[in-house]
C-alpha cells in the first residue's frame, strides 16, 4: 500500500508525479491510494493494468427520433402512430425480430455484422422537460441535482482518470457548455487546423508561443500554469493536423469531424476522450423527407457512413475506441401534421467499438401503446448515465467510486452493452507510440462481470424480408477475440471509388462494388 | 487568485486610481485615468453612483445610427404586432424578431459595457443579472417563450434597480414575466405547484442553504407563488402559439404584463422559515407575495450572500469573513441600499489590498481590450436577417466571439449566473481563444481598426520609446526589464533589427500591442 506520505515524499513531489506514471508503478506494489486533481482520494484493491479506450461522444444536437432509426417491425403500431413517415418492413435491414434499421444506415451492418456496434433501449435524460436548451446542456453536465455545475462529465471524468496529457479531451463543434470550466475541460475546436496561434503583423506563431511561454513562465499562478500547458497542447494538436488519411469519408461537416478525431487518435498524443458534434441539426418538426431523399435519410447516411470511415481509418486503434451516441431527448411517438415530430423523451443508442458487446440490441423498450407512453413520449427504461458509466468503468479504466464522481448522485444500473478491458487483450500490432500517450488503466480484477455475456437470445429473424441492397453478412473476428486478425473491415477485394453527380452535385462512393445512390447518376 | 512573479516581469499597477478603474469599471482606458485623476478617485465614485446625472451622448450617438437598435428593451406587446407585420407568419417567421431582439441585447450590453460613461452602473447591471440570471442566450430558450420578455427584464427590471434597493429589484423580479417562463411558473397548478422558483428565490436569490431553510419552505413559497401567470396579448390567444388558460378568475399584476390565475392559486396559511401569513382571496396574493419578499430581503443571510458576492466580484475570489461581516452590516443598516454599500465596499481595506488578485472573465478581457483600443463593432463587417419585410444590418460576429469564448453577454445557462472565480476560466480553450483575440483586435475585424496613432501621445519613431508608450497606453505602468526585453527580441525577430517605423509604423505598433496584452499582467485586473 502506498501511503499518502510516500506520494509527498517521492522525489518528483506529488505535482510532478503524473498519474500515468503512478499507476504504471502501483503493479508492482499490489494496491494503491491516488489523489485525483480534485483532491478526492481513490483506493484501489489489488489491480491489473491495461490500455485504456478512448471515448467518443456523438452528439446529436436537436433529439434523435430513434423509432425512424432503429424502426419496431409492428407494422400495424408503426402505420397508426407514424402515418407518412411510417417505414415498411419491407424497407427496413433487419436486426432482430422486433426492430430493424433505416436503409440509410446501411453502412453500420458490417459493423453489426461484426459485432462492433451495439443498439441500447431506450434511454434518456431523468428529467422530461422536452426543452433544448435545458436537455442539451444538462446531458452535457450530467450532475442533475448538482447545484455547482462548474464543469462536464468528460472534465470530470478527466479529473479522475487523466493521464497528464496537455490535451486530455477535445470538443469538436461543440456548442455546448460542458466546455466550460474544470482544468480537464476539453479543448474545443471547430476543426483541428484551428487550434492554433494566429500569426499578426508579419510575426510567426510559432515565435508568440515561445514569447507566451518565456514571459508566463515567470510568473506563478494558475493563468500562467495553465499557459506552458496549453502551449504544448497547440503542438501536439499540430502534430494531429500533420496526420494523412486514405479512407474516404462522407463529404459533410460530421465527416471531417470524424477524420480529426481519427487524426488525434493516430497521432498518440494522450486523447482520452473525445466530444463530437453531429454537424446538423435533428430537430425534425417538420419535412423529415423520404426513405430515399432528404433531411433524415441524408443525415442517417451521414451518421453510419461516417463512423464506418472512421473505424476504417483507425485500423487496429478501434480496439481501444468506443464511440456512444448522446441526444437530449427521443422525439413524441405520434408524427405530427408537417411530417415531422415533437419534442419527446427516450430514445435508442448507438455504441460502436472494439469492446462493445456487438450485434445486439441491449436494455428493454419500453413499448408504444398509448398506455406505456409518458406524455405521448418513448418512456425512459434506462438512465444515459448508466451507459456512459459502464464505458467509463469497463473501457476507460475508472472505479466504481471515480464514476459516483463523474455522475454525482447517480447509481448505475448494470446494462452489460460493455466488455471489460480484460475481455480485449490489446492487439499484438497496436501502435507502441498510441499505447505509451494512452497510458495504462489499473483495474481491479475482483470487480469483473462475473458472467459473460451471453448471446442475444432474440432469434435469428426470418420473416424479416432482407433489403436488397443490404451487403451480405461477412463477419469477421473482432478485435477483441482474435488479437491479431487484421482489425479492418474492408473485403479483401479490391475497392474502387466513382463519382456520382445530380443536380450539379457531386458525390465519390467507395466500395468493392459501388453504387451511386438513388437520384445520382454515375459520370463516366 | 494569488499570484508571485519573478524579477523584471511587469506586476500590476499599484496606483490606486488604476486599481478603482480596474475593479469598477470594464478597464482603465487613457481618457477616463485622465478624468478620474482630475475630480479625484473618491468624488469619480460619487458621480457615479448618481448615475442619471451622467451624460452619455458618445455611446448614445452611436446607438442612434444603427436602426437594429430600434429593437432593444422592447416588450411582447410591441414586438408581436412587428413580427405579424413584418415577418411571414405563414413560414412561421414569427419567431425571428424574438430571436433577433434578444441579439441585439447582447450587442448592446457588449457597446455599453465598452463606451458607456456609466461604468459603475453597467458592472451592477452585469452583477444583478448574474445574480438573478436568466439565461438570454435566445433561440430555443424554454422553447422560445422566454426571448419575448429577456429585454423588458434587462430595461426595468436590472436597469430600472441596479443602483436602488435590493428588495425593489427582487419585487420586480419575481414579478417578471423573463422570471415566470425561464423557472416554470408557467407550469405550475394549483395541484402540483412548480417548485424551481421558490427553490431558487431561497438557494440563490436571498438566504442561501446556511439559512437552514426546509423542502416544506420550498414548497410553501411554491404553493403562494403558484397563481403568476405571464399575461400574454390577447391576440395571441386568438391566433398566436398560445391556447387561453381555462378558468375565470384572473387579475392583474402591475407594472408588468402578468397575471395571478385564481383557479390555480393556493390559498391557506403559508409558513416560510420566520415568515408566515394566511391568504383567502385573490386579492391577498400580491400582499403577501410583497410580504414574503421583504422578509428574505432584509433576513441577515441575504445581507451576507450580497455581501459575499460582491466581495467576490469587486475584491477577491474568497473574500474574509471580516469582509463579509462588515459589507453585510452596511447592507443591513442602509436597508440594502446598493449604494451605500459599494461605498462600503469600496472603503473598505481589502479592496485596497487586493491589488491584482481578479483573473478577468473573458467577457471583461475582451470589452477591457476594446475601451483600451477605442474601437466599435464593426458594422460593416454584417450579417443581414431575412425573412422580414425589412432587413438590417447586424454584426452578429462580435457576441459570437464572446459565444465561443465561453461568455457571451447574459447567458449563462443555468439559474446561478456565470461564475466569477479563476478556477472556472482556466483552461486550455480560453486561452488560446483570448491570445487570438488580441490579434484580431489589433488587425481590425469584428470591431473597426483601432487607431493607434491618435492614441498615443507621440508618433513615435524609436522602438523602444514606442515601446514604453504603448506599455503606458495599455497597462499604465512600465514594462519590467525581462519583459521589454522580450517585446523588443519579438518586434526585432519580426521586422529585423532595426525596424522602420515610418514605414511600416501600424505593424510595428500593432505588434508591440499585441506583444503587451499578451503578457500575463493583463489577465489580472
Amino acid at each position: 500500500m502506498i501511503s499518502d506520505d510516500a506520494i509527498s515524499n517521492c522525489p518528483e513531489g506529488r505535482e510532478g508525479f503524473s498519474r500515468r506514471q503512478f499507476l504504471r508503478g502501483a503493479a508492482l506494489f499490489g494496491g494503491m491510494t491516488v489523489l485525483s486533481a480534485s483532491g478526492i482520494r481513490y483506493t484501489f484493491a489489488a489491480t491489473t493494468n491495461e490500455v485504456p479506450d478512448v471515448v467518443v461522444t456523438l452528439v446529436l444536437r436537436g433529439g434523435f427520433d430513434s423509432l425512424s432509426a432503429v424502426v419496431p417491425t409492428d407494422e400495424n403500431l408503426m402505420r397508426k402512430v407514424r402515418g407518412e413517415i411510417f417505414i415498411p418492413n419491407s424497407s427496413l435491414l433487419p436486426l432482430d425480430r422486433e426492430f430493424g434499421l433505416h436503409p440509410a444506415l446501411k453502412k453500420f451492418m458490417p459493423l453489426w455484422e461484426a459485432k462492433e456496434l451495439a443498439i441500447v433501449n431506450t434511454l434518456g435524460a431523468p428529467t422530461h422537460s422536452r426543452s433544448h436548451f435545458d436537455e442539451i446542456s444538462d446531458v452535457a453536465y450530467a450532475a442533475y441535482g448538482e447545484k455547482d455545475k462548474r464543469s462536464g462529465w468528460i472534465a470530470r471524468f478527466l479529473d479522475v482518470a487523466g493521464n497528464g496529457s496537455a490535451v486530455q479531451s477535445v470538443g469538436i463543434g461543440s456548442t455546448t457548455r460542458q466546455l466550460i470550466g474544470g482544468k480537464a475541460a476539453p479543448v474545443n475546436v471547430e476543426s483541428i487546423n484551428n487550434f492554433k496561434l494566429d500569426s499578426v503583423f508579419g510575426y510567426k506563431a510559432e515565435d508568440l508561443a515561445g514569447f507566451i511561454d518565456e514571459t508566463h513562465g515567470r510568473w506563478t499562478n494558475i493563468w500562467a500554469t495553465q499557459a506552458s500547458s496549453t502551449i504544448a497542447a497547440l503542438d501536439q494538436i499540430a502534430m494531429a493536423s500533420a496526420q494523412k488519411s486514405v479512407v474516404t469519408y462522407p463529404n459533410t461537416g460530421t465527416g471531417n469531424r470524424f477524420r480529426d478525431v481519427a487524426a488525434l487518435l493516430k497521432a498518440g498524443i494522450g486523447v482520452r476522450a473525445v466530444d463530437i458534434e453531429f454537424q446538423g441539426d435533428w430537430d425534425m418538426h417538420a419535412n423529415m423527407g423520404t426513405l430515399d431523399d432528404g433531411w433524415l435519410t441524408s443525415y442517417l447516411a451521414d451518421l453510419a457512413g461516417s463512423i464506418s470511415a472512421f473505424r476504417e481509418d483507425l485500423g487496429v486503434l478501434w480496439s481501444r475506441v468506443t464511440v456512444v451516441t448522446v441526444t437530449e431527448f427521443g422525439r413524441r411517438v405520434s408524427q405530427n401534421q408537417s411530417s415531422g415530430t415533437e419534442h419527446g423523451w427516450g430514445s435508442s443508442t448507438f455504441v460502436a467499438g472494439g469492446g462493445v458487446n456487438g450485434g445486439k440490441i441491449h436494455g428493454k423498450f419500453p413499448g408504444l401503446d398509448d398506455k406505456q407512453l409518458k406524455d405521448g413520449d418513448l418512456v425512459v427504461t434506462a438512465d444515459y448515465r448508466s451507459l456512459l458509466s459502464e464505458i467509463l468503468t469497463r473501457r476507460a479504466g475508472i472505479s466504481a467510486e471515480g464514476a459516483a464522481q463523474v455522475f454525482p448522485n447517480f447509481r448505475p444500473e448494470v446494462l452489460s452493452v460493455m466488455k471489460h478491458l480484460s475481455e480485449t487483450p490489446l492487439p499484438e500490432n497496436f501502435p507502441t507510440r498510441v499505447q505509451t500517450a494512452l497510458g495504462n488503466v489499473a483495474y481491479d480484477p475482483d470487480r469483473l462481470p462475473t458472467t459473460a455475456p451471453v448471446a442475444s437470445a432474440t432469434p435469428t429473424p426470418t420473416s424479416t424480408p432482407v433489403a436488397s441492397e443490404s451487403p451480405t453478412p461477412t463477419p469477421k473476428p473482432s478485435a477483441s477475440s482474435s488479437p491479431s486478425a487484421s482489425p479492418s473491415l474492408t473485403a479483401k477485394r479490391a475497392k474502387k471509388t466513382i463519382t456520382c453527380v445530380k443536380n450539379g452535385k457531386t458525390i465519390r462512393v467507395t466500395g468493392t462494388n459501388p453504387k451511386c445512390p438513388t437520384g445520382y447518376k454515375i459520370k463516366k | 487568485m494569488e499570484s508571485s512573479w519573478g524579477a523584471g516581469t511587469t506586476s500590476p499597477s499599484s496606483d490606486p486610481i488604476i486599481h478603482l478603474l480596474h475593479r469598477f469599471s470594464y478597464g482603465p482606458t487613457k481618457d477616463l485615468v485622465s478624468e478620474v485623476t482630475k475630480v479625484g478617485a473618491d468624488a469619480w465614485f460619487e458621480k457615479q453612483l448618481d448615475h442619471l446625472a451622467l451624460t452619455d451622448t458618445k455611446v448614445e450617438s452611436y446607438l442612434a445610427k444603427w436602426d437594429i437598435f430600434n429593437y432593444i428593451h422592447k416588450d411582447m406587446n410591441y414586438l408581436w404586432p412587428l413580427a405579424e407585420s413584418e415577418g411571414d407568419m405563414a413560414k412561421g417567421q414569427i419567431f425571428y424578431i424574438n430571436h433577433l431582439s434578444g441579439r441585439v441585447l447582447h450587442l448592446y450590453t457588449l457597446i455599453q459595457q465598452t463606451h458607456s460613461e456609466r461604468q459603475i452602473f453597467e458592472m451592477m447591471v452585469e452583477f444583478w443579472h448574474d445574480h438573478l440570471n436568466i439565461t438570454t442566450l435566445g433561440d430555443e430558450t424554454k422553447d422560445g417563450n422566454l426571448d419575448w420578455h429577456t429585454n423588458d427584464w434587462n430595461k426595468r427590471v436590472i436597469r430600472q434597480h441596479a443602483l436602488g434597493k435590493f428588495e425593489d429589484l427582487l419585487q420586480a423580479s419575481a414579478l417578471h414575466p423573463a422570471m415566470i417562463v425561464y423557472l416554470d411558473g408557467e407550469l405550475s397548478t394549483k395541484e402540483q405547484p412548480n417548485e424551481n422558483f421558490g427553490r431558487e428565490l431561497l438557494e440563490l436569490y436571498t438566504v442561501t442553504p446556511k439559512s437552514g431553510y426546509t423542502q416544506s419552505d420550498i414548497i410553501n413559497a411554491a404553493k403562494l407563488f403558484s397563481g403568476l401567470r405571464v399575461k400574454w396579448p390577447e391576440r395571441w390567444y386568438q391566433r398566436g402559439p398560445r391556447t387561453r388558460p381555462w378558468g375565470t378568475t384572473f387579475k392583474d399584476v402591475s407594472p408588468f404584463s402578468t397575471m395571478l390565475h385564481g383557479e390555480r392559486q393556493n390559498y391557506g396559511t403559508f409558513k416560510i422559515m420566520g415568515w408566515q401569513q394566511t391568504v383567502t382571496t385573490l386579492d391577498q396574493v400580491l400582499p403577501a407575495i410583497q410580504s414574503l419578499l421583504k422578509y428574505l430581503a432584509t433576513h441577515p443571510e441575504t445581507a451576507k450572500a450580497i455581501a459575499l458576492k460582491l466581495g467576490r466580484r469587486f475584491v477577491e475570489d474568497v473574500p474574509s469573513q471580516k469582509f463579509i461581516s462588515d459589507i453585510a452590516a452596511s447592507y443591513t443598516s442602509s436597508g440594502g441600499d446598493i449604494k451605500t454599500v459599494l461605498k462600503a465596499v469600496y472603503q473598505h481595506a481589502d479592496f485596497k489590498n487586493a491589488v491584482g488578485k481578479k483573473l478577468k472573465r473573458p467577457g471583461e478581457d475582451y470589452v477591457s481590450v476594446a475601451r483600451t483600443l477605442n474601437v466599435f463593432p464593426n458594422f460593416t463587417r454584417v450579417q443581414k436577417w431575412k425573412g422580414m419585410t425589412k432587413e438590417f444590418s447586424y454584426p452578429a460576429v462580435v457576441p459570437d466571439e464572446l459565444k465561443r469564448m465561453g461568455h457571451a453577454p447574459l447567458s449563462w445557462p443555468f439559474p446561478d449566473g456565470y461564475p466569477d472565480v479563476a478556477a472556472s476560466w482556466v483552461n486550455a480553450n480560453h486561452q488560446v481563444l483570448r491570445w487570438n483575440v488580441y490579434g484580431h483586435f489589433l488587425q481590425g475585424n469584428t470591431w473597426n481598426q483601432p487607431a493607434l496613432d491618435s492614441l498615443l501621445a507621440t508618433r513615435e519613431t524609436n522602438l523602444d520609446r514606442q515601446i514604453d508608450q504603448v506599455a503606458q497606453l495599455i497597462l499604465f505602468k512600465e514594462l519590467g526589464s525581462a519583459d521589454r526585453a522580450a517585446v523588443r527580441n519579438a518586434v526585432t525577430k519580426a521586422f529585423g533589427p532595426n525596424p522602420d517605423l515610418n514605414s511600416y509604423y501600424r505593424d510595428v505598433t500593432g505588434l508591440i500591442a499585441r506583444l503587451i496584452f499578451q503578457l500575463p499582467v493583463w489577465s489580472l485586473r
